[in-house]
């Protein structure tokens, strides 16, 4: 357009979202019962809690596809009508029991089932958001391939196609743990804790044949798949308490040992290809079976020494030795110190504290932790598998990893000082934090050269990196009446991240980011866009390869452009309570700033090409240049889309209303009775460009950082809750 | 005066005594770690288990079930070399398949990346295999002949469809050597080294070695042209019967063919023409019209009205029924021997060139499910120029999507004083922009990795 080779005569728009007859969301709905029963005598108390819960998501089949189902008899299965459902159910007993004065005995168990139902959303060619973001910005844009029913604006199908392959999971979760405390003599306790978390996961999926979306010429042959895991973490954990006085301290010296067992195993099989009607995998003639296995075991021990002078200087150290399955084989064991002082300075008769200040503590601490390699990380091994050759199917062995024998945990040492001030009449508090964290062999999956021929990347250490940072929390009674009470509560965190050393790794180039000493750890990094200017005024950005008509600027190296996690945090809550206290109205605030997020939507968008920024005459020329500068100009940056991720978001709001006993006991024989309406993500203020600054389709782990790909926004949730107590 | 105080129990020094002494014999207890931590895990094989010439023989099998990924099991350069040049159109909704069909690749293509790992793969695990082989089955010649064929063909695929500065080390080694990189030429020279030695392995007279070994020659004449030793690479090929073939197999549970399933089943590959949009008025300079010059060797479905069939939902994709699920696909055949004949007889001015292809017209040999009926003769064009055009666009359509015509269109400017104006593609693309400029794949940025690699030596052909 901007070279005057074509003209527009039109620009058609379409917000799926917000048309009703289109869109894929409709209102859910969630509920939770709980009932709680606690009792017992004083050798033996008990505890028992259930609850059920339950929430529909938020997609729902859109009018359109319903009537198109209803036109054509076809069945609306429940998983099709709404694909999103969870339900929840617990079971929680506890036994506790005095059997001497010196042995307690007690036992815990929790019992948690969860089946849910869910369906493909982000990164995937198949799912609702590649087909809501991807369409043309118009409802006539024809049909689906090979099955002749409209498009009514998504891209390649309809969402009644992507709903029909059911996907759920069923997890039943048994955790139970038994604790003894004998305390043999009045200065020594010993406790002893054996537990087991046992996890069983079924994952099914099934489409029925001549179901589902022609996304290949075999997918609406029909598919199962059923995959079996099941994790065990088993742990064991003895320790011995000594508390004596020695030189006139109080000391208490502590021993123990760690034991953690942790397995999981997977069995799965599936096939393709089913016959009509049929939800069995026998009956798929493409079978695919597999099974994996993950074993992991640490063994710790510790010794504790506390000292305590005069109630009011609190001395600790401590020392852990750990060893890992996974340490590499030229590595056995980490230790890892600590040590801390906590200082009640407003207690001394020489400090002169303001009559204002209550009290004043001083802290500070020392100490040691770690992060283990996964279970296989430090091997190098093949993996068995098959292949076909000469038209029959053959074993192979293949290398799976290169292995690393010099594999370490990786291990941080922090600093952190700080006090805590209560002041006037302790309705006002203030806890101030520094923090100093190196963290040094800090674990990577390293990307590997393609020409060393092997796996795509190695667990490895990195040199070090560095966290730094304030946290301040405050919480404030401002109005503290009978009939009337105001408290305020913030939580604020800056954090500095940097790599300081890279060791013997080098740098770590991804697509939008690196890990490069002397920057934050997977930062975006990008060619900038340094500028653009309608220089002819016609609306329309246009690149040229002569510098004196180019309209965007992008510079040629890559540079780094920001974090992509929030470098500045804060958490708001206020609350007002009235009528006698009776009600209460709160609000909790979300405060994110210092970060980029990644609109990988729109990226995709500017490349199908369905976006604002290259279709729309009357874009925003920031839209306008981001389309430019990745699609057109020579360096190709994806700089545009490396958005300002900061903002402010009303979290939650909420009002809440307790009755008089009276009340309660007369309506419903109650104890107590309360009533609660509350609302949550509300209202969002940000400069992010795409949905929400805080979806994104992955996790922020290593080499990864967080992006935001087709995918839908957290929904609003409205929750009215009924506490009623007997 | 006691200076411990404590209540009730031992004695007080006893009580401190035993206090001590816990803590310290819990670091103690960590010498009986080893046996606690003990972990074997069943979904894992050591290096060590490699010891028997079956163990030595299923890593064979997995260096060469690897080779088949920089053919037909896997999306592969036999693909995105096709893209790059004429063979295919994109109809993917991914912005890597996008890029390349514009000739823009970007250096951190995703898609590139895992086909470049895959190339190099074969390269580390053939030679890992081989080398154990020679220990622990050396007498299975055949074998261990099609590994160095593994080898010395990715090495080809590499050189003829990457950009010059191909990193390339000693990646036996632990840890592995970082590659110094080297240009196109040097590549194919390790290739020819690989072949050669496939060659000499493969000196039995059982069916097994017979096809590896008229496939290593079918590569190192490959080899031979692409160095220009026109001459060298007719001998290489003399005497392997037109109905030769040397391919990569396929199964519902190892894995299907994909230049059917990214074509056909997908449908994010469209065959290539000279006219593309979905009203079919973008000319496309230089591009052969695979589409819609309805050739016997390659029938081609070209929908143009009705419901849009592409991935990515907005392109009508022309698909060709050469391959179904488990087509198997040729890596080396007579066919690629007749062609290299007929090259060599050209550049020699010899008028067999002629012949061979009138040869190969009147009885043509089955394209994967296709069997070709017989062609029409072809008549002598006239001039150098037409002769030389008609051979590759008889190659090209011979060689579909065989991995050859990348290399080939980088020889013609190379060998054959074309250009890059007049040989790929030009012009408007359907999806937006012009064509860009480049001829070949770039080393990726993951590469960047080896401190030896600075980026592509250069983009030349």
């Amino acid at each position: 357009m901007g070279t005057g080779e074509c003209v527009a005569d039109s620009t058609s728009a379409l917000n799926i979202f917000d048309e009703k007859d289109l869109t894929p969301v409709a209102r859910g709905n969630r509920r939770q019962t709980g009932v709680q029963v606690s009792g017992g005598s004083d050798a033996v108390r008990y505890f028992v809690s259930a609850e059920d819960e339950n929430e529909l998501g938020v997609l729902a089949l859109p009018q359109f596809e319903r009537q198109r189902f209803d036109s054509v008899g076809l069945p609306i299965r429940e998983w099709v009508d709404r694909p999103n459902e969870m339900n929840r159910r617990s079971l929680r007993a506890n036994v506790n029991a005095t059997v001497t004065p010196k042995l307690e005995l007690a036992v815990s168990t929790n019992f948690i089932n969860i089946g849910q139902r869910y369906s493909l959303e982000s990164n995937s060619t198949a799912g609702l958001g590649s087909q809501v973001f991807g369409g043309p910005g118009t409802r006539a844009n024809g049909t689906v391939s090979g099955l002749g029913t409209p498009l009514n604006g998504y891209r390649a199908w309809t969402p009644g196609y992507s709903w029909q392959e059911q996907t759920a999971q069923s997890v039943n979760r048994f955790i139970w743990s038994t604790q003894a405390n004998w305390r043999p003599f009045t200065w020594l306790s010993n406790r002893a804790t054996v537990g087991n978390d046992f996890t069983s996961i079924s994952d099914d999926n099934l489409l029925y044949r001549g179901e589902g979306p022609p996304l290949t010429a075999t997918t609406r042959l029909g598919s199962r798949g059923i995959n079996r895991t099941s994790t065990r973490n088993f742990t064991v954990d003895v320790g011995s308490t000594a508390q004596y006085k020695l030189f006139g301290l109080a000391l208490k010296t502590t021993a123990g040992a760690q034991y953690i067992g942790f397995r999981a195993s997977l069995a799965s099989t599936g096939s393709t290809q089913l016959a009509p009607a049929s939800q069995n995998v026998s009956s798929g003639t493409s079978p695919v079976v597999a099974e994996a296995t993950t074993i992991a075991k640490t063994f710790g021990v510790f010794v504790e020494q506390a000292v305590a002078i005069r109630d009011r200087l609190f001395l600790t150290a401590a020392v852990r030795s750990d060893q890992n399955s996974a340490f590499g084989t030229d590595f056995q064991s980490v230790v890892y110190p600590k040590a801390s002082a906590s200082y009640l300075i407003s207690q001394e008769d020489w400090f002169k504290s303001p009559s204002w200040l209550n009290s004043l503590r001083l802290r500070y601490a020392y100490g040691q932790s770690g992060v283990q390699p996964g279970p296989n990380d430090a091997l190098r091994f093949f993996n068995a598998g098959t292949t076909n050759l000469l038209a029959a199917d053959q074993p192979t062995l293949i290398a799976a990893a290169l292995g690393n024998p010099d594999l370490r945990p990786e291990r941080s040492g922090e600093h952190e000082a700080g006090f805590e001030a209560q002041m006037f009449g302790s309705r006002f508090s203030l806890d101030a934090t520094y923090y100093n964290k190196v963290t040094k062999d800090a674990l990577i999956s390293a990307v590997l050269p393609p020409s060393y021929g092997l796996v795509a990347s190695q667990l490895r250490n990195l040199g070090s990196v560095q966290n730094t940072g304030v946290e301040l929390g405050i919480t404030a009674q401002l109005v503290d009446k009978p009939y009337l009470g105001w408290d305020v509560n913030v939580s604020s965190a800056i954090n500095n991240n940097e790599v300081r050393s890279l060791g013997d790794t080098p740098e770590q180039i991804g697509t939008t980011t690196r890990i490069r000493a002397g920057f934050p750890i997977s930062a975006y990094w990008a060619a900038p866009i340094t500028g653009f200017r309608d220089k002819n005024g016609d609306g329309l950005l246009t690149y040229f390869a002569d510098t004196a008509k180019n309209e965007v600027f992008v510079e040629d190296s890559v540079i780094y452009r920001g974090y992509a996690t929030p470098r500045y945090n804060t958490t708001v809550t206020n609350g007002f309570e009235l009528l006698n206290r009776k009600l209460r109205i709160s609000s909790l605030w979300d405060i994110r700033k210092g970060n980029l997020w990644y609109n990988n939507t729109e990226r995709i968008r500017c490349t199908r090409p369905n976006c604002s920024g290259r279709n729309n005459l009357r874009a925003d020329l920031v839209d306008q240049a981001t389309n430019i500068a990745a699609n057109e100009a020579p360096q190709r940056t994806l700089d545009g889309f490396l958005q300002d991720g900061g903002f402010v978001r009303l979290r939650e709001a909420s009002i809440e209303y307790t009755f008089s006993a009276s009340l309660a006991a007369r309506l419903l024989k109650a104890r107590s009775l309360s009533v609660v309406l509350s609302g949550r993500n509300l209202r969002l203020w940000t400069k992010y460009r795409g949905a929400d600054p805080e979806t994104a389709f992955n996790a922020t782990s290593g080499t990864e950082a967080p992006s935001d790909f087709q995918t839908i926004a957290p929904p609003t949730y409205f929750v009215f809750r009924f506490n009623l107590g007997f | 005066m006691s200076f411990i105080s404590l209540t009730g129990g031992l004695g007080s020094r006893a009580r401190v005594g035993l206090t001590l002494a816990v803590a310290l014999a819990l670091p103690a207890c960590q010498s009986a770690s080893d046996k606690i931590l003990g972990v074997t895990d069943p979904d894992i094989v050591f290096p060590s288990d490699v010891k028997t010439a079956e163990a030595a023989t299923s890593l064979s099998y997995g260096a060469i079930g690897t080779f088949r990924s920089i053919t037909g099991a896997a999306e592969s350069s036999w693909l995105f070399g096709g893209l790059l040049a004429d063979e295919w159109s994109t109809s993917s909704t991914f912005i890597e398949n996008d890029e390349t069909d514009q000739r823009r690749v970007r250096e951190f293509n995703g898609s590139v990346t895992t086909m470049l790992r895959n190339l190099y793969r074969v390269r580390t695990r053939a030679t890992e295999a081989a080398t154990i082989m020679q220990v622990l089955n050396p007498t299975s010649r055949a074998l261990i002949a099609e590994l160095y064929l593994a080898r010395g063909f990715a090495e080809l695929q590499l050189a003829s469809d990457f950009c010059n500065g191909i990193p390339i080390g000693n990646t036996t080694t632990l840890p592995p050597e970082d590659g110094q990189p080297l240009s196109n030429q040097q590549v194919f020279q390790l290739g020819a080294a690989s072949l050669d030695s496939a060659i000499t392995f493969a000196n039995g007279t059982d069916a097994q070695s017979v096809t590896i070994n008229r496939a290593a020659r079918v590569a190192r004449a490959r080899v031979a042209l692409a160095l220009a030793d026109f001459t060298g690479a007719a001998g290489f090929v003399a005497g392997i019967p037109t109905t030769f073939v040397y391919q990569h197999t396929f199964s519902l549970t190892t894995g299907t063919n994909t230049l059917w399933g990214q074509g056909l089943s997908s449908r994010r590959y469209s065959v290539g023409d000279s006219v593309e949009g979905n009203s079919r008025n973008i000319r496309v300079l230089n591009a052969i019209p695979f589409a819609s010059s309805k050739d016997a060797r390659l029938p081609v479905t070209t929908p143009t009205t009705g419901a849009i069939n592409g991935q990515d939902g907005q392109t009508y994709t022309r698909t060709t029924t050469v391959w179904g699920q488990l087509t198997a696909v040729d890596v080396a055949n007579g066919v690629d021997a007749r062609l290299i004949e007929a090259e060599s007889a050209l550049r020699g001015g010899s008028a067999t060139w002629l012949t061979i292809l009138n040869a190969l017209r009147a009885a043509p040999p089955k394209l994967g499910d296709v069997q070709p009926a017989v062609m029409t003769t072809l008549v002598d064009p006239g001039s150098a120029d037409a002769r030389l055009s008609l051979l590759f666009r008889e190659k090209a359509y011979w060689t579909f999507s065989r991995g050859q015509r990348l290399g080939d269109l980088r020889r013609l400017i190379r060998q054959y004083a074309r250009t890059e104006a007049n040989s790929f593609p030009q012009g408007v693309h359907y999806k937006g922009g012009f064509y860009g400029t480049d001829v070949n794949l770039p080393v990726v940025t993951a590469e960047r990795n080896n401190p030896n690699f600075k980026g592509c030596t250069d983009r030349n052909p």
